[in-house]
């Protein structure tokens, strides 16, 4: 029906406002076929709104939408044919499970003929067709909450937030057995979330949201290692921001002074000798020697605090008044850092972002 | 490591433990035994007695009122009155309050309040006021006849004051809020994320309150219902003062044996009688409900 590189879904220039909030400004997405796409954002950043704005619950202001090559942007949600699972799932009590998931269909004139037994095979949950929701653990009613959004065949499967209520093992589990699911069946999917890792591990491509406006679109690798603004690099992983003087400049290379004795290198050309510059390092960028390194030549910093994580370490290191946040691999093989020790900070040139970057949207 | 502990302390604490949460129902059973319990049982001991015209009530042990209640067409004609009046103003008033819960509930956001109070206020009114109140809305010179009449709707007053029709009027604005606020919060209990479901699955908004909204209502239905049937079988003011004669109720009936035909035993049984019909319909809408909203339990 559609040409393989078609548009599942297009959104075009949409804004929404309640009142005098600006929850999703001139946002633009377009889905491929198939591709699996979280809004990522912390709360408020409009990314519930941008799916309710698909799913019809609510209208836009301006721009449109389209869903398999047909304007949706104003047709009432029960004739989208997108599936939506709710943050709560949203089951309705009053039905068995099977009930639940033949009632799209049913309510929509389509054939119900083994329908419950395939979807309750695909979401393993055979044996609870004859509950009632009551009767269901959190991880069983998501899996009827797919199994019934599922039934309908839906153009797009929309998620909101459908992991938060799960425990943390089993969401794990669940995102994990959704995601080879959802790529086997080949359905475009829409994942809210303000969990990074739940957005890394399920999509494709990653839309991270802020004010009510996509910052920067692409996979889960170009948004974490090539952030597009300072909001981006901020919210993903967990980091430290800097800012010091330039000291030296060559070509594209910028020598930054954030310490006495640490001066880092950045890749940012045309900067002034002495500007004041502001960069962002990711925790795990952030190594701890011993020895002087050739970042951190001299005047050692102090380890304030160090937690074991499990897979690493987490130290804060105070330096000239300066918290700085290190996240080590914690290897059964190596002294980890404890409270109280001198070490030298080792940072990568290419690990450090240039957050403010004057005239160049980044 | 709190369960050892419990099972080594002391044997008086556990037996404490069992018995402490029941002193909670103490001073309500203070007040309902001598005053509602025994009056009760004195009532039914009465219902076993035997009125004399000269005697008056004479002490016996015998089924003889009862089978004359349910057996002599005078005392059946009552019955069926009253039960029929009751189902009529319950089904009506649950009718009338449906969609006007479904609005409060749903739409109301800052006129809440003062609806839920609109909803209250009448019960903070004597209902002989109300009565009162009827009187001059219905009368064959009243209110909505005036209006009728002027309207050229009518050409002779509507009969409603001391007839079937007001009583049954005034029954259901007496009885409405009882039907609205179970409704109303059975319908706000409702989630949000329940309609957006049904509507992303396919449902039109039609579709939404019929698969949705209505069947999770049903509880609220049948205590609304159960309210009203209850309330409206042993009214006595209303039937009193604005109903007829010749459409007679038990309530009224009741007071009437026990003053003016001197027939306690006869009234203590027609009462006993009543009580019976509310408890046998209350426990056939819960049976019902069970039945047929297996889920209600649990939610």
């Amino acid at each position: 029906m559609h040409a393989p590189a078609a548009n599942a879904l297009k959104i075009d220039g949409v804004s929404k406002s309640f009142n005098d909030v600006h929850a999703v400004k001139s946002c633009s997405l377009e889905v491929r076929q198939g591709e699996i796409i979280s809004l990522l954002g912390a709360s408020g950043c409009g990314k519930t709104t941008l799916l309710n704005l698909i799913a019809g619950f609510e209208l836009p202001d301006s721009g449109t939408i389209q869903l398999g090559g047909r304007d949706i942007t104003v047709v009432p949600p029960h004739q989208r044919r997108t599936g939506m699972v709710f943050q709560h799932y949203a089951l309705f009590p009053h039905m068995t499970v099977q009930e639940n998931i033949l009632y799209g269909p049913k309510v929509q004139g389509a054939s119900i003929e083994g329908l419950a037994a395939e979807m309750a095979g695909l979401l393993k949950i055979e044996a609870l067709l004859q509950r009632y929701p009551s009767q269901l653990s959190g991880g069983q009613r998501q899996r009827v909450a797919v199994a019934r959004a599922l039934a309908v065949k839906p153009e797009i499967l929309l998620l909101d937030e459908a992991f938060s209520a799960l425990d943390r093992n089993l969401r794990e589990e669940m995102q994990i057995e959704l995601s080879l699911l959802l790529r086997r069946l080949g359905i475009t999917t829409i994942l809210v979330t303000h969990d990074q890792r739940e957005a890394f591990s399920l999509s494709d491509r990653i839309a991270v949201m802020d004010g009510g406006q996509i910052g920067q679109i692409g996979s889960a690798k170009e948004v974490y290692r090539q952030p597009a603004s300072s909001f981006v690099f901020g919210f993903l992983g967990s980091s430290n921001r800097m800012s010091g003087s330039v000291v030296a400049r060559n070509n594209a290379v910028t020598d930054l002074r954030i310490a006495e004795g640490l001066i880092l290198r950045c890749n940012a050309p045309g900067r002034a000798l002495g500007s004041e510059m502001c960069v962002g390092v990711r925790a795990e960028s952030v190594q701890l020697a011993r020895q002087p390194t050739a970042v951190h030549r001299s005047h050692p910093a102090t380890v304030s605090l160090a937690t074991f994580l499990g897979q690493t370490v987490r130290s804060v290191v105070q330096i000239e008044g300066l918290s700085v946040v290190s996240e080590t691999i914690a290897a059964a093989d190596i002294e980890l850092p404890v409270a109280g020790d001198l070490v030298f900070l080792d940072i990568a040139e290419t690990a450090v972002h240039v957050l403010d970057n004057p005239g160049v949207p980044l | 490591m709190t369960q050892a502990v419990r099972r080594s302390g002391p044997v008086a604490a556990m037996r404490w433990d069992g018995w402490l949460p029941w002193l909670w129902l103490l001073p309500a059973t203070i007040v309902l035994a001598p005053f509602f319990f025994m009056p009760l049982l004195l009532l039914f001991r009465n219902s076993l007695n035997r009125d004399d015209a000269v005697a008056l009530m004479v002490p016996d042990f015998t089924a003889a009122n009862y089978i004359k209640a349910l057996t002599d067409p005078f005392y059946l004609e009552l019955f069926s009155n009253t039960i029929g009046a009751a189902l009529l103003v319950a089904i009506t008033a649950t009718v009338i309050a449906y969609p006007f819960a479904f609005f409060i509930a749903r739409y109301a956001r800052r006129s809440l309040s003062l609806v839920i109070w609109a909803v209250y206020m009448p019960l903070f009114v004597s209902v002989i006021v109300r009565v009162f109140g009827w009187m001059i809305m219905l009368a064959d010179s009243g209110l909505l006849n005036n209006l009728l009449l002027r309207a050229g709707i009518l050409a002779t007053p509507l009969r409603l004051l001391f007839e079937v029709d007001g009583m049954l009027i005034g029954m259901i604005h007496r009885y409405l809020p009882l039907a609205i606020l179970p409704l109303f919060n059975a319908i706000q209990k409702i989630p949000d994320e329940l309609y957006r479901a049904s509507s992303n699955l396919g449902a039109t908004p039609v579709g939404v309150i019929r698969d949705v909204v209505f069947p999770l209502s049903i509880p609220g239905v049948a205590i609304g219902l159960q309210l009203v049937f209850a309330g409206a079988l042993s009214d006595f003011v209303l039937p009193q003062i604005l109903g007829s004669s010749r459409f007679r109720m038990l309530a009224p009936a009741i007071y009437t044996e026990a003053t003016t035909n001197m027939s306690v035993a006869m009234a203590a049984a027609l009462a006993v009688l009543m009580l019976v019909f509310i408890i046998i319909t209350l426990a056939a809408v819960s049976v019902l409900l069970r039945r047929f909203a297996p889920w209600a339990r649990s939610v």
